[in-house]
């Protein structure tokens, strides 16, 4: 009796610990997000004008939501077409960093090599790099050497359209092949990080399973839609919440762009921390929704 | 069944066609991953060495058709002038010295924080932890209007004004990031704890038992026997964070006037000039090679960290 007891204690001594080594955190999201996103909640409903010393807020109630929702034609429009963008990139996105994953699972020479350098958008993919080479009149004369013709494609893609339109493919199907192809280089920015996560993934899974799945004559095929593909499918559900978070957080989005703007450089406070707000929850909405649908497909290994 | 198809395959391996066919196949699956991953890997450097080539490019060459990557005029000048307008041998220095301090003071954190929350069970740490991946969920723009301004006007839980001093105006150092650091809310820090925490799951719980049982109490059985432990982790994290920091254009360059690298790239994309644009564009391809090129350095020495640690963090497991 008098061991459990003691037991008990040295738990709940534990239990303080455990608050203790959190104790940064916590202090640090109620200061630094809990805080800043109530701010977030009242400047909306205000007009702030910053001074020298402090900061003066007043009272304007709905106004700056009435102004996204019915006045304003462009914030709309332009959260409208970023979750357009999300919802093509995403599903491509997580098929191609699968892709990558399984090629770069595979032994071969060179295959550090190629690790590298496809996983070196990991690094480079950052505002910094999208904010200087945006506009720039060089690689954008580099880019658009496939252009000369009619058709506008970029370096990758104008003999694949070309080719495409003449086999009398439909022409939404063909644009949708050449705004992938155009976006191949965002593709593989974004596919970087997943492909890191499945590769991890592909790792884990314990050779002896494929060992005796040969044994028992299971052919590659087999294998990988019974084994390699259920057994990673928990991660492609992370990706996929990975892919949408970073595609409606990353500072290329136009709509998180709309609201730098409106915050820090036209110093619209109110109305900029309107539309954060409102973007964040349908961001949170959409995230959820995605969550609960894919949930149920992913099989889990225990 | 089974029986079967092993003799009907040993059957077929014996005989040369089949040799013959498996070789093609191999050669034929090894040529195809090549060509597959050439042209991905082409997509990926073809702009980083269209800026290089740029770069070393002068006016002449710019104009010049006949030049499309390798210039005919080779210069220095973008350089020189690149890092003129960057004020170079400072800023980097500056941003090396603060971005290393504040990716080690958020290590430090992030790992206490993940090591927490993995190994205690103690109320609420499920809720914490919702917060770690709310923190993650929220862009940095949406609460970076009221950090800035909880910085400009410093007031430790309205300390200052209470003894009378006025509030601090902290945005012309670099303490927003170091403070940021310490309460693990800097730059992608939720994603830091996260993995920290599943590899910390992912260790015995007999390591620290151990501990416990020879009369270690729990700091010090995580200083002297989780740390060491953990020291791939943390440099993995450490690497991540010195280098996105290091390219970061939404939390830095808000919160801090500081000399710092990210400060100065206005220089790089302002100004007009009679050449119609064209020299800024050199100089900008000259400032983002200066730019690029520690983390650069970094990522091509460091590679193993990088890739490996992340492989064996343990994200797999949910």
């Amino acid at each position: 009796m008098s061991q459990k007891r003691k037991a008990v204690s040295f738990e709940k001594k534990q239990n303080r610990n455990g608050y203790l080594y959190c104790m940064p955190f916590i202090i640090g999201f109620l200061v630094f997000v809990a805080y800043p996103l109530f701010k977030v909640v009242v400047f909306s409903f205000n007009e702030l004008t910053v001074g020298a010393k402090t900061y003066e807020t007043s009272w304007v109630g709905l106004t700056h939501y009435n102004r996204i929702f019915f006045v304003d034609p462009d914030f709309r429009k332009t959260v409208l077409s970023s979750i357009r963008d999300m919802v093509i990139n995403v599903p491509v996105v997580v098929l191609f960093s699968f892709f990558i994953a399984s090629i770069l699972n595979q032994k071969f020479v060179g295959r550090t090599v190629f690790r590298t350098i496809l996983f070196l958008p990991v690094i480079l993919a950052s505002g910094m790099v999208d904010y200087l080479t945006a506009g720039d009149f060089i690689s954008s004369n580099m880019q658009n050497i496939g252009s000369l013709s009619e058709n506008s494609g970029s370096v990758f893609s104008g003999g694949l359209t070309q080719l495409l339109t003449e086999m009398n493919i439909g022409k939404s199907f063909v644009d949708f092949i050449d705004g992938l192809v155009d976006r191949i280089s965002d593709i593989t920015t974004m596919a970087a990080v997943p492909s890191v996560i499945f590769l991890s993934g592909m790792q884990s899974i314990s050779p002896s399973i494929y060992e005796a799945s040969y044994i028992e004559g299971a052919s590659a095929w087999d294998v990988f839609w019974k084994i390699s593909f259920p057994m990673v499918s928990p991660l492609i559900l992370v990706n996929i919440i990975y892919c949408i978070v970073d595609s409606f957080t990353s500072s290329s989005n136009k709509a998180i762009a709309e609201i730098h703007v409106a915050l820090f450089s036209n110093a619209q406070y109110g109305l900029g921390s309107a539309m954060a707000l409102f973007y964040l929850v349908l961001a949170g909405i959409i995230i959820m929704i995605i969550y609960t649908l894919v949930k149920r497909l992913v099989y889990y290994y225990d | 069944m089974t029986d079967l198809a092993g003799r009907l395959r040993a059957y077929r391996e014996s005989t040369g066609f089949y040799r013959i066919k498996k070789t093609a196949s191999h050669i034929a699956v090894t040529v195809l991953r090549l060509v597959l991953l050439i042209g991905i890997s082409f997509v990926i450097i073809y702009p980083i060495v269209s800026v290089i080539c740029g770069s070393f490019m002068s006016l002449d060459d710019l104009v010049d058709i006949t030049v499309k990557y390798f210039p005919k005029h080779f210069t220095l000048e973008n350089y020189s002038a690149a890092a003129d307008a960057l004020n170079i041998p400072h800023t980097m220095i500056t941003s090396l010295i603060i971005f290393t301090l504040t990716s080690a003071v958020q290590t430090m954190s992030c790992t206490m924080v993940g090591y927490g929350l993995a190994r205690f069970r103690f109320k609420g740490n499920a809720a914490i932890f919702a917060c770690v991946i709310i923190q993650l969920l929220i862009p940095p723009d949406t609460l970076m209007l009221t950090r800035y301004i909880q910085f400009r006007y410093f007031d430790l839980f309205g300390l200052f004004r209470l003894i009378g001093a006025g509030t601090l105006n902290l945005t012309n150092s670099f303490a927003p990031l170091i403070i940021l650091g310490i309460l693990c809310m800097g730059l992608k820090n939720g994603l830091f704890i996260f993995i920290l925490r599943q590899y910390f799951k992912g260790l015995p719980r007999s390591l620290e038992e151990a501990a416990y049982v020879d009369g270690c109490n729990s700091f010090r059985a995580f200083v002297t026997i989780m740390l060491p432990g953990a020291r791939a982790m943390m440099v993995t994290v450490f690497l991540f964070s010195f280098v996105w920091l290091w390219t970061d254009m939404t939390v830095a360059p808000v919160l801090t006037n500081s000399d710092i690298l990210v400060n100065m790239t206005y220089m790089l994309t302002s100004g007009s000039d009679s050449t119609g644009g064209l020299s800024l564009s050199l100089l900008r391809n000259a400032g983002i090679v200066l730019i690029l090129l520690p983390v650069l350095i970094v990522y091509v020495v460091c590679q193993k960290s990088f890739i490996q640690g992340i492989e064996s963090s343990g994200l797999t497991g949910s």
